[in-house]
C-alpha cells in the first residue's frame, strides 16, 4: 500500500509544472556555468595553466553562476512542492488517495516524495555538469582560481567535509558532494511541507517562505551567539568554501529537521478528517 | 484589516531581534545611527556583506510575503459578488492601494520604534539633530520600496495567481541583490569599483536603498525620486489589471475552498 501510494503521488508530482519549471531553472545555472567555464578555457593551451574543472562546478565556491544559485536557494528549493498539499485538497486528489490507501500510507508517502522529487531536481543537473566536466575538460588540471600554489590551496581546504577524497579521487568527491546536496535540499522541502500543512498557510504565497524564517533565525542567532564557525547556508552549502564549520552541529541540525517534520505529518494525521 | 494587523507584532519582534546583534556600544547611540542601521548603513558590495544583507532584509521580505496577497485575496472568493455591487473598480483599488501603502509606513515605523527600544535598554541612545532628517529619507525610501515590491506581487498575482506573483517579483528582487552584493568582487579589484563599471552598480534598484552608498542630500533625493517613479508606473499598470480584469476566472487560489 504505502509503495503504491508513493508510486502514485511521485508519478502526479514529476509532471508538475513547478517541478519542470525548477528542474530547468537548476539545469539553466549549471549551464551557464558549464558555457562560462568553456569561454574562459577556449584560448588555453596547455593542461597545466587551466583550472581544475571540479573546482569551476556550479556547486563550488568559486562559480558565479552558482552564487546566484545559492541565493535563489530558499525559493527553489520549496518551490517544486510547497504547494502539493494545498493542491491536492483543492483537485480532491488528497481524498482519491486517501480512500485508496488510507491516511497514514498518504501522509509518510507524500513527504517520501517530497524528498524524492526535491533530491531528484537538486542533483540531477548537477550530475550532468560532471558529466559534461569531465569529457570537456582535461581532469589531470590541478590549477585553483585563487592562483595561489596547490599545496597551499590543499592546506586552506583541508578542514572541509572528505577532503581526503578530493585529493584521491576529485570525481567521486564531487559525486558525492552533490548527493550530500540533495539531500540537504530534500530534508528542507520535507521540513517546509510538514509546517505548510497547518491552517496558517491559507494561501499558497505563505508556502514559500518557512525556510526563509529558518534561514533567517539561523543568521540571527550567528549573529548573538559569536560562533567560531559559520552556520550561514551559503558558506556550508558551496564546496571549497574556507570558512571554519562544525559538521557535527550541521548533521544534528538536519537530524532535527527531519524528526520534526515526521512529528508534525503524526500530528497532522490524528487530527485531519478524511472528509 | 484586523487580520493584517497582527502582522505588525512581527515588525516589532524583527525591529528588536535586527537590532540586537548590534545593541550593545559602551559609548552609546545617537538615534540616527540606529535609524542608518536599519537602512543597511554598514553594507558594501562584496559578497562577505552577503549575509549582512540578507539580515536586514528579511524583515521586509516577510511584509512582502504577508501583505502579497493583501489587494489580490480580494479576487480569490466571492469577487463576483463583491464587485458586480461595487461597479467603481478605481476607487476601490485607489483605497486599497492607500490602505497597503499605510501598511508599509506602519510596518516600518514600528520595527523603528522597537529597534530604538531595544538599543536604549541595552545602551544609551542620545538624540541628536540629524533624527527627523534621517528618520525621513529612511521611511520614504524604504515604505516605498515595501510599496512597490508588494504591490507588484498583488498585481502580478491577479494577472497568474499567487505562485507566480511571488517567485517572480522575489526573483527579480533576489537578483538585485545577489547582483549588488558581487559587483565588488568582480570590478572593484582595489576595493572601490573602477569608473567605466559604474554603470553596472548604477542601474540596480537595491543599490538606492543603501544608505552606506548615499552620500548627500542629492543622492537620498534621487533614491526617493526612483521609487516614486517606479510607484507611480505600478499604480498606472495596477488601474489596467483590475479594471481589465475577469472575474469568471476569478478564483486562482484555493479553488472555491
Amino acid at each position: 500500500m504505502f509503495i503504491n501510494s508513493v508510486r502514485m503521488q511521485l508519478s502526479g508530482i514529476l509532471r508538475k509544472k513547478t517541478v519542470i519549471v525548477t528542474f530547468f531553472v537548476v539545469l539553466a545555472f549549471v549551464m551557464i556555468n558549464f558555457y562560462t567555464n568553456m569561454i574562459n578555457n577556449r584560448d588555453i593551451q596547455y593542461i597545466s595553466q587551466m583550472h581544475d574543472p571540479i573546482k569551476l562546478l556550479t556547486l563550488s565556491d568559486w562559480s558565479v553562476s552558482g552564487y546566484f544559485l545559492m541565493q535563489f536557494f530558499p525559493i527553489l528549493v520549496v518551490f517544486p512542492t510547497a504547494c502539493t498539499y494545498l493542491t491536492d485538497k483543492e483537485t480532491k486528489v488528497k481524498i482519491y488517495i486517501e480512500s485508496k490507501t488510507g491516511k497514514e500510507y498518504y501522509w509518510y508517502a507524500k513527504l517520501v516524495v517530497v524528498f524524492i522529487t526535491t533530491f531528484l531536481v537538486f542533483t540531477v543537473p548537477f550530475f550532468i555538469e560532471i558529466v559534461l566536466e569531465g569529457i570537456c575538460f582535461d581532469l589531470r588540471s590541478a590549477g585553483d582560481p585563487s592562483c595561489f600554489q596547490y599545496i597551499q590551496t590543499i592546506e586552506n581546504e583541508n578542514r572541509n567535509l572528505l577532503f581526503q577524497l578530493f585529493i584521491n579521487h576529485k570525481v567521486l568527491y564531487a559525486c558525492v558532494m552533490t548527493f550530500f546536496f540533495g539531500i540537504v535540499s530534500g530534508i528542507l522541502a520535507m521540513f517546509n511541507f510538514a509546517i505548510v500543512t497547518f491552517s496558517f498557510f491559507r494561501f499558497k504565497i505563505f508556502t514559500f517562505f518557512p525556510i526563509y524564517v529558518l534561514f533567517y533565525l539561523i543568521s540571527f542567532l550567528e549573529k548573538i551567539l559569536n560562533l567560531d564557525y559559520t552556520i550561514n547556508y551559503f558558506f556550508i552549502l558551496r564546496i571549497f568554501n574556507i570558512k571554519e564549520k562544525n559538521y557535527i552541529v550541521y548533521a544534528i541540525f538536519l537530524a532535527v529537521l527531519l524528526i520534526v517534520s515526521f512529528f508534525l505529518v503524526r500530528i497532522k494525521i490524528k487530527r485531519d478528517d478524511l472528509i | 484589516m484586523k487580520y493584517y494587523l497582527r502582522f505588525l507584532w512581527i515588525a516589532f519582534f524583527c525591529g528588536a531581534i535586527c537590532i540586537l546583534g548590534f545593541a550593545v556600544k559602551n559609548d552609546g547611540f545617537f538615534a540616527s545611527d540606529v535609524i542608518c542601521l536599519f537602512g543597511m548603513d554598514e553594507i558594501g558590495y562584496f559578497t562577505q556583506y552577503l549575509p549582512q544583507i540578507t539580515y536586514w532584509f528579511f524583515p521586509l521580505l516577510f511584509f512582502q510575503a504577508f501583505f502579497g496577497s493583501y489587494i489580490y485575496r480580494h479576487f480569490c472568493t466571492a469577487s463576483i459578488y463583491f464587485f458586480s455591487r461595487y461597479t467603481k473598480r478605481t476607487r476601490w483599488l485607489f483605497k486599497e492601494i492607500l490602505r497597503l501603502f499605510l501598511f508599509c509606513c506602519l510596518y516600518l515605523f514600528v520595527m523603528l520604534i522597537s529597534g530604538l527600544v531595544v538599543c536604549s535598554l541595552v545602551s544609551k541612545v542620545k538624540i541628536d539633530a540629524s533624527i527627523w532628517k534621517m528618520f525621513c529619507y529612511y521611511m520614504v525610501i524604504y515604505s516605498l520600496y515595501l510599496f512597490v515590491v508588494t504591490l507588484g506581487i498583488n498585481l502580478l498575482s491577479i494577472v497568474f495567481n499567487s505562485n507566480i506573483g511571488f517567485i517572480v517579483v522575489e526573483g527579480i528582487n533576489l537578483f538585485f541583490i545577489a547582483a549588488f552584493a558581487i559587483a565588488g568582487n568582480l570590478f572593484a579589484p582595489e576595493g572601490v569599483i573602477l569608473e567605466q563599471y559604474e554603470w553596472i552598480i548604477k542601474i540596480n534598484p537595491f543599490y538606492y536603498l543603501i544608505f552606506s552608498m548615499r552620500n548627500s542630500n542629492n543622492d537620498y533625493l534621487i533614491s526617493m525620486l526612483l521609487f516614486m517613479g517606479i510607484a507611480a508606473l505600478l499604480l498606472w499598470c495596477s488601474f489596467f489589471v483590475v479594471n481589465k480584469h475577469n472575474f469568471i476566472e476569478s478564483n486562482q487560489e484555493t479553488g472555491g475552498m
